[in-house]
């Protein structure tokens, strides 16, 4: 179940409509992306508060690997994720590397993984590319941390006109892990880099301790904050979220009707139709009209009964 | 006085023209497309009122839009039954524009068309049978298989609102047609066989339309 509600943490299947308009159980609506072999960790990840312990290399690399895949994949396998591919598309030249790509990333590691899966220019072989250089990473921290200095340094400017991006003056290991963290809220609420405190000496060693003592126990205690988890999170949660907030008075019947529009008549094609019968007599308001375009007109209710 | 005397009137009257529409039951003529619903409307309404309901047509989907025809007044043994009858669309859960294409008389865009009309005319066929009626006359072709998902389901949601039911088997002019065949589909309700077309058993027909919905 590849989604989570990030306030009451209610999982829901990837494609799931159910979570359209906010989570039914407690009506939050950010949700956070979970690949299925990764959630597990989701819940101890998913507090934005925690001090910025170091999740552990393993999870954080093979995220890496996963998200580097993503990327270079064209995210074919992740049909809820638009924004993906928005951003891979839209804002970076080709060949370049996706301006989150190298952000997202919170350990030294992972920036290593994603910069050196950006070397060979996004090329088809890239997630394998990815996928050594992360397990290469977790043994080999110094040059883990010199790479991610290179990557950050070499993305720095397309990121600026992006909200979330622009504490990235302040040292690129505090942007990745402020961005990490914060993409659980909306970004208006995302601190400034430099209210994220660890110095990069500090930071290096903090991945450098998970690193090695972390490796082989995804789970360590203490290690809640920027989970790579968190870090998918952006992309799935911080911007359909701002949109929806308009949407949140009437959630419970506005999330009955979508669910009830789609199913109780499919249009398959122009002319062709399957009906749900129990839902076309269980829905109160009645369809009057059929558009080609796959709308209906309905007759709601109240002017139903005043016509009676 | 007068003024007054005639509010009284006319209040009266309004009571009883709304006392008498509560009296008045809808009785729905539901079923799949193409079992004779529109020609069985059009007799019960000819043999009591002199109008038709609507045009029958061999071609499935004729029916479009629920037509209605109110205050049908059926006399039996001495008493009456006063009626609404709703002719409705036929229902089904698959509409497909290609079946019209079979008629010479169509071209696509008018298949198409006609296709749509079907497919909201079931959305209204159900939303009639939420809202609307008092009770259903079932009709289904007895020269047909009436084991069907649409049949069984129809059936089921009006047996959930307790409804009062009759299942007509119609059609029995035809060779092929088989009553057993819809008896034991709905052993649970009483089935009349008839054809609507021919005229048959429509004395049947109407003795238990007044047992059932009077």
């Amino acid at each position: 179940m590849p989604h989570q509600c990030t306030d009451c943490g209610r999982t829901f299947e990837d494609g799931s409509k159910e979570m359209l308009s906010g989570c039914p159980d407690c009506g939050g609506n950010k949700f956070q992306f979970i690949p299925a072999d990764a959630v597990d960790e989701s819940v101890e990840a998913n507090s934005p508060g925690d001090p910025p312990g170091r999740s552990s290399s393993a999870g954080a690399v093979s995220k890496a690997a996963t998200t580097v895949r993503d990327w270079v994949g064209g995210g074919s396998d992740e049909p809820d994720r638009p924004s993906n591919r928005d951003r891979s598309s839209g804002e970076s030249p080709p060949g370049e590397w996706p301006k989150s790509a190298t952000e997202d990333y919170d350990t030294p590691a992972e920036k290593a993984a994603a910069r050196t899966g950006d070397e060979p220019a996004a090329g088809a072989n890239a997630s394998a590319t990815a996928d050594t250089t992360a397990d290469a990473s977790t043994t080999d921290t110094a040059t883990a941390d010199a790479q991610s200095e290179a990557a950050s340094t070499t993305h720095a400017d397309p990121d600026s006109e992006d909200g979330t991006i622009q504490a990235r003056t302040a040292g690129d290991e505090d942007n990745a892990q402020a961005s990490a963290r914060s993409d659980v809220v909306s970004p208006d609420e995302l601190p400034e880099g430099t209210a994220t405190p660890p110095a990069d000496a500090s930071e290096a060693d903090d991945a450098n301790a998970a690193e090695s003592g972390a490796a082989t126990d995804p789970e360590a205690p203490g290690v809640a904050g920027p989970s790579p988890d968190v870090t998918d999170d952006r992309h799935e949660a911080a911007d359909p979220a701002d949109t929806q907030i308009e949407d949140r008075p009437d959630l419970d019947e506005l999330r009955d009707e979508l669910n009830q529009q789609f199913e109780s008549i499919k249009i398959l094609n122009p002319g062709q139709y399957e009906l749900n019968l129990m839902e076309l007599y269980d829905r109160e308001e009645y369809i009057i009209s059929l558009r080609e375009d796959g709308r209906y007109v309905i007759d709601v209710p109240d002017s139903w009964r005043g016509d009676d | 006085m007068g003024l007054i005397s005639g509010l009284k009137s006319s209040l009266q009257q309004v009571r009883e023209s709304l006392f008498t529409e509560e009296e008045q039951k809808r009785i729905g003529i539901y079923g799949p497309p193409n079992a004779g619903k529109t020609t069985l409307a059009n007799r019960i309404a000819r043999d009591w009122t002199g109008d038709a309901v609507g045009p029958e047509s061999h071609v499935p989907h004729e029916t479009r839009r629920a037509r209605r025809k109110e205050n049908v007044e059926i006399e039996r043994n001495g008493s009456s039954v006063n009626i609404d009858i709703v002719d409705t669309p036929g229902v089904t859960t698959k509409v497909d524009y290609e079946e019209f294409l079979d008629y010479e008389e169509f071209d696509q865009d008018e298949a198409v068309r006609r296709s749509r009309e079907a497919t909201e005319g079931v959305a209204e066929a159900m939303h009639w049978l939420r809202e609307d009626v008092d009770g259903v006359i079932y009709v289904l072709d007895s020269t047909t298989d009436p084991f069907t998902q649409v049949n069984t389901m129809l059936i089921g949601i009006i047996e959930s609102r307790d409804l009062p039911v009759l299942i007509f088997a119609n059609k029995i002019d035809l060779d092929d047609a088989s009553i057993k065949r819809i008896e034991d589909a709905f052993p649970q309700h009483e089935t009349v066989p008839l054809s609507a077309l021919e005229g048959d058993n429509m004395d049947e027909v109407y003795d238990k339309i007044a047992e059932y919905f009077g």
